[in-house]
C-alpha cells in the first residue's frame, strides 16, 4: 500500500514570515524615523487589524455575529481610567487587567447572551454594550456622560515615550492578535472553530461540543477588545462613555473583516488597510467617507462574498497563512 | 431483562411536538456487532429515532442506556465520544474544509486521538472509504457519493462501537450502492453494531440481519428480514401492498 503524509506549510509563507518580520522590525523602530501623524495613524491601524481578528474569529469561525464588541472595547478603555484614577498604579498594568476584565465580563453575559441565536443574538449583544454605557455615563466617579481625561497619569513621561509605547504596545497586540489566531487555527482548536462555523449539527455528531467553541471564541474575543480599548485610552488620553462605547467600533471591525475576507488571516488586515486609506482619503468630505464606506462594503458583499483577499487568494492561489492539511504521497528515498 | 450483550438498550422511548406523536413508547435493544436496518414509511420517525439516539433530541418520556450507561440526558458530542457514530441524511460536509480535514475532525474530537494517531486512523478511513483521490478538495466540490462517503468516513473516524447510518444509499448508482455495501460490511466485521435507515431493501439485506419496521413512531415488526417482510402489517402499511 502506498503511503501517505500529511503537510502543512508552504514555500510562500516563509517568505512571508520573513518579509512579515522585516516590516515589525521597521515599525518598531518608527518613533525614530516617522512623523508623529504616522506614528498615530499606524497605532491606530494595528489597532483596528487587533479588533478585526477578534470579530474575525467571533463572527468567521463561531458564527457569533455580534454587533456588540464595543461593550469591551468601552470596559477596557474604564479599566484604563480606574487604573489611572487610582494612581500608584501604572496605566499601562491596565492592557493585561482589560483583557482579564473583559473575559470575565464576557463569561457572565454569555449566560444571558448564549441564549439568543442569529439576529437576536446580534441585537442582544449590541443592547448589552449599551447598558454598559449608559451605566458608565452615570457614574460621577468616573466623569460620567462627559467622560474623563487621564493626562495626569501619564504626566511623568513625555510625550514622544507616551507615543512610542502607545504604538509598541499596539505592535504587542496587533502582532499578537494575527500571531493568537493563526497559532489557534493551525491547532486542534482549529479544526473544531471550522467544523462548527460549517455544520454546528455535524461538529456535535464529531464530538465537538458547540457551546464550548463559541464560549471559546467570545472570551478570546473579549479579551482582546478590551485590551485594544485599553490601548484607546492611553493613545487619545481622554475616555467619553459615547465614544468608547459606539456601535462604531463594531462597524469597523466588520466592514475590515468582510472587506477583506471573513474567516482568513489576511482578511482582516488587508481590510484594515483599505479602512484606513478611504478614512484618510476623505477625510476631508466629512459625513461621505461613511456613505463611501457603506457602499464599498455592500459592493464587495455582493460581488465578492469572500472579500478581497479570498479574490487574490484565489486569483494567485496566496496563501500567507497556511491553516488547510495537504495530503501527499510519502516520496521513496 | 435485557441481556448483558447489549450495546444500547432504547427503554419506553416517546417524543411528540405538539399533537404529533413522532416516537411512541418504542423499545428494543441492540447486540454487540448487530446489524438491525429500519424500514417504515416517509415521516414514521426514522430519523427522529436516531436523533434520539445521538442525542439531538431529547425524549419525552422514556431512557436510553449505551454500553450500560444511560446516556438519556448527555448531549450529542458526549454521546459520540463514548462510541455512537452518526451519518446523516442529508449529508452535513464542513464544506470549506477539506475532506482529509473533514475526518480529521472525528478522529481528533470524537474517538479523542493524539496528533499522529489521529492522523493515521484519518488517512486509513479516507483510504477505506475510497476518498484519497479527493483527499485534498474542499468538501464543497464533492458530488452527492463522495459526500455521502464522507458522511460514512467522518462516522468512522471517531471510532464508534454504533454505527448510525440515515438513508446512506439512497440517491446512488447501483454500482455506487454495492461499493457502499462492501465498505459497510467490512466496517461490521470488525465488530461495530449498525443501525440502519434505508428504503433500498437489497442494500439492506446486503448487509442487516434483523430489520426493525416502524410507523407512526411506533413498532409495528421486529425480527429476522425475512419473517418481518412477511408480516402483514408490514406488507399493507410500508410496501402499500394488499392482502393480495
Amino acid at each position: 500500500m502506498q503511503e501517505f503524509v500529511v503537510s502543512r506549510s508552504t514555500r510562500l509563507s516563509r517568505w512571508a514570515g520573513l518579509v512579515a518580520l522585516a516590516v515589525v522590525s521597521c515599525l518598531i523602530a518608527m518613533p525614530w524615523w516617522g512623523t508623529r501623524a504616522e506614528i498615530g495613524t499606524t497605532t491606530s491601524f494595528l489597532g483596528i487589524v487587533a479588533m478585526a481578528q477578534m470579530w474575525n474569529l467571533l463572527a468567521g469561525f463561531g458564527g457569533l455575529v455580534s454587533i456588540g464588541q464595543q461593550a469591551y472595547i468601552g470596559l477596557g478603555s474604564y479599566v484604563a481610567v480606574m487604573v489611572a484614577l487610582q494612581g500608584g498604579l501604572s496605566i499601562y498594568l491596565s492592557l493585561p487587567l482589560a483583557g482579564i476584565v473583559s473575559a470575565g465580563a464576557a463569561w457572565a453575559i454569555s449566560f444571558l447572551l448564549f441564549r439568543l441565536r442569529g439576529a437576536y443574538f446580534a441585537i442582544g449583544a449590541w443592547v448589552v454594550a449599551e447598558l454598559l454605557r449608559i451605566v458608565f455615563a452615570n457614574t460621577a466617579s468616573l466623569g460620567g456622560g462627559s467622560g474623563v481625561s487621564i493626562t495626569s497619569a501619564l504626566t511623568g513621561i513625555g510625550r514622544w515615550q507616551r507615543e512610542a509605547y502607545a504604538l509598541w504596545i499596539a505592535i504587542a497586540l496587533g502582532v499578537g492578535a494575527v500571531g493568537l489566531v493563526y497559532a489557534l487555527l493551525r491547532s486542534a482548536n482549529g479544526l473544531a472553530f471550522g467544523a462548527v462555523r460549517d455544520s454546528e449539527a455535524a461538529a456535535e455528531s464529531l464530538g465537538v461540543s458547540a457551546r464550548r467553541v463559541k464560549l471559546t471564541l467570545y472570551l478570546i474575543a473579549s479579551a482582546g477588545c478590551g485590551m485594544v480599548g485599553a490601548l484607546m485610552a492611553i493613545s487619545n488620553l481622554r475616555v467619553a462613555p459615547d465614544s468608547a462605547f459606539s456601535v462604531d467600533w463594531t462597524a469597523i471591525m466588520f466592514f475590515a473583516v468582510v472587506i477583506g475576507g471573513i474567516g482568513t488571516i489576511e482578511g482582516p488586515i488587508l481590510g484594515a488597510i483599505v479602512y484606513l486609506v478611504l478614512r484618510q482619503s476623505l477625510a476631508q468630505y466629512g459625513g461621505w467617507y461613511l456613505i463611501v464606506l457603506g457602499v464599498s462594503a455592500v459592493i464587495v458583499m455582493r460581488k465578492a462574498p469572500r472579500g478581497l483577499w479570498g479574490v487574490l487568494a484565489d486569483r494567485f492561489d496566496l496563501r500567507l497563512f497556511p491553516i488547510d492539511h495537504r495530503v501527499r504521497p510519502r516520496e521513496r528515498s | 431483562m435485557i441481556a448483558s450483550s447489549a450495546i444500547l438498550t432504547v427503554e419506553g422511548v416517546s417524543k411528540r411536538y405538539g399533537s404529533l406523536q413522532v416516537t411512541d413508547n418504542l423499545s428494543f435493544a441492540i447486540d454487540e456487532g448487530e446489524a438491525v436496518g429500519i424500514i417504515g414509511p416517509n415521516g414514521a420517525g426514522k430519523t427522529t429515532l436516531f436523533n434520539l439516539i445521538g442525542g439531538g433530541v431529547r425524549p419525552g418520556t422514556g431512557r436510553i442506556v449505551f454500553r450500560g450507561q444511560d446516556i438519556t440526558a448527555l448531549a450529542p458530542p458526549d454521546r459520540c465520544r463514548l462510541g455512537i457514530g452518526r451519518s446523516y441524511q442529508i449529508p452535513h460536509p464542513f464544506t470549506k474544509m477539506t475532506v482529509y480535514e473533514n475526518v480529521l475532525v472525528g478522529a481528533t474530537f470524537g474517538a479523542k486521538l493524539a496528533a499522529k494517531e489521529a492522523e493515521r486512523v484519518s488517512l486509513d478511513v479516507v483510504e477505506r472509504t475510497g476518498l484519497m483521490g479527493k483527499v485534498n478538495l474542499k468538501s464543497a466540490a464533492l458530488t452527492l457519493l463522495d459526500r455521502k462517503r464522507l458522511e460514512l468516513a467522518r462516522a468512522l473516524a471517531t471510532r464508534p462501537r454504533l454505527l448510525l447510518l440515515d438513508e446512506i444509499a439512497g440517491g446512488l448508482t447501483e454500482r455506487e450502492v454495492r461499493a457502499l455495501i462492501d465498505t459497510i460490511n467490512a466496517v461490521r466485521a470488525e465488530g461495530v453494531a449498525i443501525i440502519w435507515i434505508e428504503h433500498l431493501m437489497h442494500a439492506l439485506l446486503a448487509v442487516v440481519d434483523r430489520i426493525i419496521a416502524i410507523n407512526f413512531g411506533a413498532m409495528i415488526a421486529d425480527g429476522r428480514p425475512a419473517e418481518v417482510m412477511a408480516d402483514p402489517r408490514v406488507r399493507q402499511i410500508y410496501m402499500g401492498v394488499g392482502a393480495a
